[in-house]
């Protein structure tokens, strides 16, 4: 499939479109006549030789791939909740969560702990929120069910942002004014 | 009608200092696991450099240009993968940010190859090239229809300069054998006037905390509605 011109001259400047799902990262170098077919994906320097028979180095720019061409998808989700530990039972293995669906459907359930990613058990704690999502999978040709559980990660708050909290606060608790007394 | 496949991007398009995205980077600042960091590492794909990074987990793939930031979702999708975004983000507070695109893209398997052509011939009606090049010798076919949606009139869409919109393509799904896939951009622009006292960075942090699963939601919608009412 050809990618229009329009799109390949947008695509370094403003387009935040992932790209056709076949990658266009042929065409548009074709295009840009930056491809040499012995190069793999990034060229980072190319050698060329002068009438002289020197060798130089120059620097190709990396050549923009279809973020879609980076991934081979397979899957789809059936449905998502988003959860919340209420409570920790590491004698028993399991957690009580409430968990929401995308409808704002609420129910409460017990999670074995061994459901867990390792690298996920020290986020399990009262008041965390993870995600469960069922979906579905194609290998090779048939379909299989599956479920995931991910915690969510955030990074810290950063000191300007706790400053900007406190400033914030110290700004909201300058306009409030206490409650005349009864007489 | 649900898709059989289903996944989601998240460009940004602004500044970038590649070298610093790291599997290390993401792993010290709390946002993946060192589950996910050790798997990025090995990734074949892996490659840290002063223009390009690249790497994958089981779950998103990363890649950073000097002008563009790309996290592609792999496996199941969660909100988890939205929270990937905005934490980066949020860690890049001072990053100058010119736009996002919130992508989701799906595959759609038909029941048959008359459906198959149906949806094309609903969407591009093939009357003007059967007179162009008859049937007998030649079939046209839609190979890839692109709508842009504008927030205005179509008077006011030729004169004023393009802003937020949505990009919504469909071509032939290279999945199923009589398929069809559908790709939604969300193209935001982050602009001075907006922001208030957030830096461009945090605007755009805020843009994607606030409205991918929107966006995710209204892909579904758009997807189902372009299908279903091109079969019915």
């Amino acid at each position: 499939m050809a990618v229009s011109t329009s799109l390949a001259t947008n695509l370094l400047n403003t387009e935040t479109f992932m790209g056709d799902q076949v990658s266009f990262t042929n065409e548009y170098s074709n295009m840009l006549a930056l491809r040499d077919d012995s190069y793999t994906t990034f060229p980072l320097e190319k050698e060329s030789k002068l009438g002289t028979g020197d060798v130089i180095r120059r620097f190709i720019p990396p050549t923009p791939i279809s973020p879609a061409s980076l991934v081979d998808l397979n899957t789809a989700v059936i449905h998502r909740w988003e959860g919340r530990v209420l409570f920790v039972d590491e004698v028993q293995g399991l957690m009580q969560v409430l968990l929401s669906d995308s409808a704002g459907q609420e129910h409460t359930g017990e999670i074995e702990l061994q459901w867990v990613a390792d690298q996920d058990q020290e986020l399990v704690k009262s008041g965390a929120i993870f995600y469960l999502t069922l979906y579905k999978q194609i290998r090779r040709g048939s379909t299989q069910n599956s479920q995931e559980l991910r915690f969510r990660r955030r990074p810290a708050w950063s000191k300007q942002q706790i400053k900007k909290i406190h400033e914030d606060a110290k700004m909201l608790l300058s306009k409030m004014q206490s409650k005349p007394l009864a007489e | 009608m649900s898709p059989e496949i289903f996944g989601s991007a998240i460009v940004l398009v602004g500044n970038f200092n590649p070298a610093i995205f790291s599997p290390d980077w993401l792993e010290n600042n709390g946002l993946i696991g060192n589950g996910d960091a050790e798997e990025a590492r090995q990734s074949p794909s892996f490659i840290i450099s002063r223009q390009v990074s690249v790497f994958e987990t089981d779950w998103f793939a990363l890649q950073v240009l000097e002008n563009q930031l790309s996290l592609t979702s792999k496996g199941a999708l969660s909100a988890a993968f939205k929270d990937l975004a905005v934490g980066i983000l949020s860690l890049l507070s001072h990053t100058p940010i010119a736009a996002i695109g919130l992508n989701f893209l799906a595959h759609y398997r038909l029941a048959s190859e008359a459906d198959y052509h149906k949806v094309g011939d609903i969407l591009a009606p093939k009357a003007i090239w059967s007179n162009l090049y008859p049937v007998e010798n030649s079939a046209a076919g839609l190979v890839n229809l692109s709508i842009m949606i504008q927030p205005c009139t179509r008077t006011q869409a030729r004169t004023q300069a393009p802003g937020d919109v949505r990009n919504i393509s469909v071509q032939p799904s290279d999945k199923f054998k009589y398929g069809v896939f559908l790709n939604y951009n969300d193209h935001r622009i982050i602009n001075n006037i907006e922001r208030n006292d957030q830096t461009m960075a945090e605007h755009a942090a805020s843009i994607i905390d606030a409205d991918w699963q929107n966006a995710w939601d209204d892909a579904l919608r758009v997807f189902a509605l372009i299908v279903t009412r091109a079969l019915a």
